[in-house]
């Protein structure tokens, strides 16, 4: 009942703070009076940067190559935002980014590697025509790091491309048995490149040293840890044979990393969901679509989100091997097109198609976050639009079929009518002879006989039936749609979302990047506070009743021994 | 750093012309509760917006160079007039009456309809020129209102209406209130004046304060004079106040002062109202009687100072605009919350206004040099400072009661995060719990 209030609230997010992109002087700069503007960012030009401690933050470049990491800290017992521009060696002027991304490895020692892709444009000369080089720059910040105070001492390294970067995202590949983090590069060159991180003799850096499999990862002052490019094939089979430009990927494992699901978004409007058998490198089955237009974004999700108690609450055992495949969902945004969720992909593939209303009505979707935002442990799609529209949808279910099935089931119910057009057409043209489908005519032109007009009718009647029967099974089970819970207007395009509890207080704040800036945006805490108390005593009072009835057993084991 | 925030939500209306900080209002001049922007330019053009519409709901023109706009019961009537001052030395009073909803709309004639946004001054009195700043409110705590105006050459002049005016004022325009406003006192100043505000002193009786150069103030007192037939023969006397603030950077600089800044409830039962400085070169000041309670230093030049409850938790913040556009938020206890307006600020003032005309809604406006005005009108925030779940969640009595109930004991930040981030996400509400096995 409570969950049920709580689901439907619609909370009011607003701004905990607003960080600009650093202004970039265009003209005279070094003078007061210079022209200045605030460089955009792109789609790809953000990551977060997550800390086991909790410091988490929230790294975003702007095209000129100007950093800058989002964090909050604690100064004079106050909490506060804090913004510091990350000088990023060898990003030389006049370079234009295209992508960024962070590894965050906290196994052994805090450590994070920050890739940035960008595009250097080659100085003008008379004979040469202009032209563009790009890099894919790794910055390894290998000590104990304190946030990107640091970064001077960081070792980067540079690797040429002879492509045009696209996305970098990053994944886990199993090698020899160990989990390891690779980066992973979209090209222009309708391939995805892999960079793996190998350790490599300083002294033999330089040299072509190719077997970084069998190298030992030794914390020796000699061995530097280098990143190398490497043929995806062995970790990638769902990577041959890509045929147009990708715009974006979005990799899942599950099943304890047995299983991978792979969502690629292409140029030509193509998606592919490729399930792959990790252990045995083998592709279980692929599927594959096509938009009328550029796929924006991509992305695997689930609805449900479950996190495990503490520790300290009770010391519950989890059942973790009675682990159920999760039910995977796509969502597919288009540059022209509504947003479109592929329900259940693993058993249905791409065919159950839901609309998110709406999400075609505010200039071209870009981004793409499922998170928790009422707090009912159900995921929410975000999307941000270049409309500069932040949307949000949540899932209706509608399969326990109760009475309020309100104005949006009966749209779903309408459009079901269209869908089966000959049959609804076929029921009107009895009444109005005027519309005739040809399968009306094929009927009429039967039906001349009595004998067979009483055929007609009784096939009639059980047409008839069938669809009824249809329309509440449709009813029953397919009128799952996603609802237009709220949205929330910015001053630019949104670029990008993230969910990041950047505060460290166990709350998932919303990152939304714009053209301009980082928004960081909360529901009401004093609001979310109520809610943690109810649940707090909700909680207190079930202990209280264990502990009750454990008292009164024991009382009564008491007695039955006394007795 | 300080908290920035992003407003989205605006109207803008078109308005030609340059104005003064003065001439620009967010009040309620047809008395039904919903509050309009007024907004004055030095062509003499008066524009009365309302609602969201980019185009003026009255507008009047040919006034003179206008300086300073107020809306105050001025009569004493128990109903909001609108007063227009001009550099001139022209007062013109309005009496704008409220639109009268009739489904009658489709016979008036377009002629007829440019002749209803056409408002005519009901009463016009030349007052001595020069007046740079305008207080309508009751100053000496007699129920009465009174007009104060600031000139230019370091005077202040008390007016206040009297009924039942001798025949040889000038009097154009209806016929409705005769009257006319005579001058009851006068103050002259050492140093040129920033602003006037009245303020709820301790005892709570109003006093009128006025902004001096450098970040000083001066209490105006207002004796009361009997039978005051001639203006300007009453004696007026004034207390300077000394600041101890040594953060004053130049003694000359223009200051601006805002007063009878709500406390609410909170902290002391006593009475009175905070009262708050501002210098162009970016002093922030926040008095209660005579002390300071904090001092801000920005780098921006700090020419509009208001008061207004962002919150809506009945205590009023402190805002302060620059010329560029930033705009600070200020609660009682120091923190800040920043605005970046996008362009270079003309006039600024923040207040209610009615978006749908039913209800007031905090607002800031912004009178930019490209002949439009921004009213943003979303600008509620939950709160000033910065602050996070575990904080928010340390502050309720209930929150430590139940942690020692669940055997949670000085718990570290990590295990608050984990705790609160199962209790938001992980909470399912058929939860089952199994106890230490003891």
């Amino acid at each position: 009942m409570e969950e049920s209030k709580i689901g439907y609230k619609s909370w009011k997010w607003t701004d905990a703070h607003f960080c600009n992109l650093p202004t970039h002087t265009l003209l005279y700069p070094g003078m007061s009076c210079g022209i200045s503007t605030t460089p955009q960012t792109n789609v790809y030009g953000h990551a977060k940067v997550i800390d086991p401690d909790g410091s988490n933050k929230f790294l975003v470049a702007s095209r000129v190559g100007k950093f800058i990491s989002l964090e909050y800290q604690i100064t004079m017992d106050k909490l506060a935002p804090s913004a510091k521009i990350i000088p990023f060696s060898y990003i030389p002027a006049g370079a234009e980014l295209v992508s960024l991304d962070v590894i965050c490895k906290s196994v052994h020692h805090k450590r994070i590697v920050v890739g940035v892709t960008f595009i250097k444009f080659e100085e003008e000369s008379e004979d040469v025509e202009s032209t563009c080089k790009q890099y894919l720059n790794l910055y390894s910040l290998q000590e104990e790091y304190s946030g990107f105070d640091n970064i001077d001492d960081c070792f980067s390294q540079s690797i040429d491309l002879d492509f045009t970067p696209y996305q970098l995202t990053h994944t886990s590949i199993f090698v020899a048995g160990k989990l390891e983090s690779v980066f992973l590069l979209i090209g222009s060159d309708c391939k995805i490149h892999m960079y793996r991180e190998v350790s490599v003799s300083l002294f033999l850096l330089d040299s072509d040293h190719g077997d970084g499999m069998n190298h030992i990862q030794s914390k020796n002052q000699a061995m530097q840890q280098t990143f190398r490019e490497f043929p995806t094939d062995d970790c990638f089979p769902e990577f041959k044979d890509i045929s147009t430009c990708v715009h974006w990927i979005d990799i899942v494992y599950y099943n304890q990393y047995s299983r991978r699901l792979t969502a690629r978004g292409h140029r030509d409007g193509g998606i592919t969901v490729s399930h792959v058998n990790v252990d045995s490198n083998e592709m279980l089955s692929s599927w594959s679509l096509q938009h009328d237009s550029p796929i924006t974004c991509i992305k695997i999700f689930t609805l449900e989100y479950s996190v495990s108690q503490p520790g300290f609450i009770s010391q519950r055992k989890e059942n973790s091997d009675k682990e159920v495949d999760p039910v995977f969902h796509v969502l597919a945004l288009s540059a022209l097109e509504p947003a479109a969720v592929y329900r259940n992909v693993l058993s249905n593939g791409l065919k159950e198609p839901l609309v998110l209303p709406q999400s075609n009505k505010f200039d071209v979707p870009l981004c793409v976050c499922i998170v928790d935002i009422d707090f009912d442990g159900c995921n929410e799609i975000m999307i941000g639009t270049y409309g500069q529209e932040l949307l949000a949808y949540k899932f209706i279910s509608q399969k326990p079929m109760s009475k309020s099935g309100k104005s949006s089931g009966n749209e779903k119910l309408d459009e079901f009518g269209d869908i089966n057009d000959p049959n609804r057409n076929r029921h009107l043209s009895d009444e109005k002879e005027q519309r005739l489908t040809p399968v009306d005519i094929q009927d009429s032109l039967r039906s001349k006989s009595h004998e067979n007009l009483n055929f007609k009718h009784s096939t009639e009647n059980i047409t008839q039936s069938n669809k009824q029967h249809k329309q509440e099974d449709y009813m029953g089970k397919k009128c799952d749609h996603f609802q237009l819970l709220w949205q929330k207007s910015f001053a630019c395009p949104v670029m990008g979302i993230d969910r990041l509890d950047i505060m460290g207080d166990g709350m998932e704040d919303l990152v939304v990047v714009t053209l301009k800036g980082v928004h960081i945006i909360q529901p009401d805490l004093q609001e979310i506070a109520k809610v943690c108390l109810e649940r707090m005593n909700n909680i207190t009072q079930k202990k209280h009743k264990i502990k009750s009835d454990k008292h009164l057993s024991n009382v009564k084991s008491v007695q039955n021994k006394e007795k | 750093m300080w908290r920035t925030v992003s407003f989205v939500e605006r109207i803008e209306v078109d308005f030609v012309g340059n104005l003064f900080n003065q001439a620009i209002l967010l009040g309620d001049v047809d008395n039904d509760q919903a509050n309009e922007l007024i907004v004055g330019n030095t062509e003499g053009d008066l524009h009365i917006f309302r609602g969201t519409f980019s185009s003026p709901w009255r507008k009047c023109s040919d006034l003179g160079m206008l300086t300073c706009i107020g809306i105050g019961d001025v009569c004493n009537k128990g109903k909001n007039t609108l007063l227009a001052l001009t550099a001139e030395g022209w007062c013109y009073l309005f009496e704008v009456v409220a639109e009268v909803k009739k489904d009658e709309s489709k016979a008036e004639t377009e002629a007829e309809d440019e002749n209803k946004i056409i408002l005519k001054p009901h009463y016009t009195q030349h007052l001595p020129a020069n007046g740079k700043s305008l207080l309508i409110a009751d100053v000496d705590g007699d129920g009465q209102i009174e007009i104060v105006v600031a000139y230019s050459d370091r005077v202040v002049r008390c007016f206040r209406w009297r009924q039942d005016s001798s025949s040889d004022m000038l009097e154009t325009g209806s016929t409705s209130s005769t009257g006319n406003l005579i001058q009851i006192s006068q103050w002259q100043l050492s140093g040129q004046i920033g602003s006037l505000t009245v303020n709820l002193s301790e005892e709570g009786k109003p006093e009128l304060l006025v902004a001096q150069p450098g970040g000083t103030y001066v209490k105006l007192c207002l004796t009361v004079v009997t039978g005051g037939e001639s203006p300007g023969q009453s004696e007026s006397t004034f207390v300077e106040e000394r600041l101890g603030s040594a953060r004053i950077r130049n003694s000359m600089i223009t200051t601006e002062i805002v007063g009878g800044i709500n406390k609410g409830n909170r902290g002391k039962a006593g009475g009175g109202t905070f009262y708050a400085l501002s210098t162009l070169d970016g002093t922030l000041i926040l008095i209660e009687n005579k002390e300071i309670l904090w001092s801000l230093q920005v780098d921006h030049q700090l020419f509009a100072l208001t008061k207004l409850d962002v919150t809506g938790n009945g205590t009023e913040e402190v805002v302060c605009c620059g010329w560029d556009g930033q705009t600070y938020i200020v609660n009682h206890t120091r923190d800040v919350v920043r605005y970046q307006f996008e362009e270079n600020v003309t006039a600024f003032t923040a207040g209610l206004y009615s978006v749908n005309q039913k209800d007031n809604v905090p607002s800031f406006v912004y009178a930019t040099f490209n002949n439009k005005i921004f009213i943003y009108y979303n600008i509620t925030l939950p709160r000033v400072e910065s602050t996070n779940l575990i904080e928010v969640m340390d502050k309720m009595e209930e929150t430590h009661e139940l942690l020692t109930k669940l055997n949670i004991t000085d718990p570290d930040t990590s295990q608050l995060r984990e705790l609160y981030h199962w209790l938001l996400y992980g909470w399912k509400p058929d939860l089952s719990l199994e106890d230490d096995k003891t």
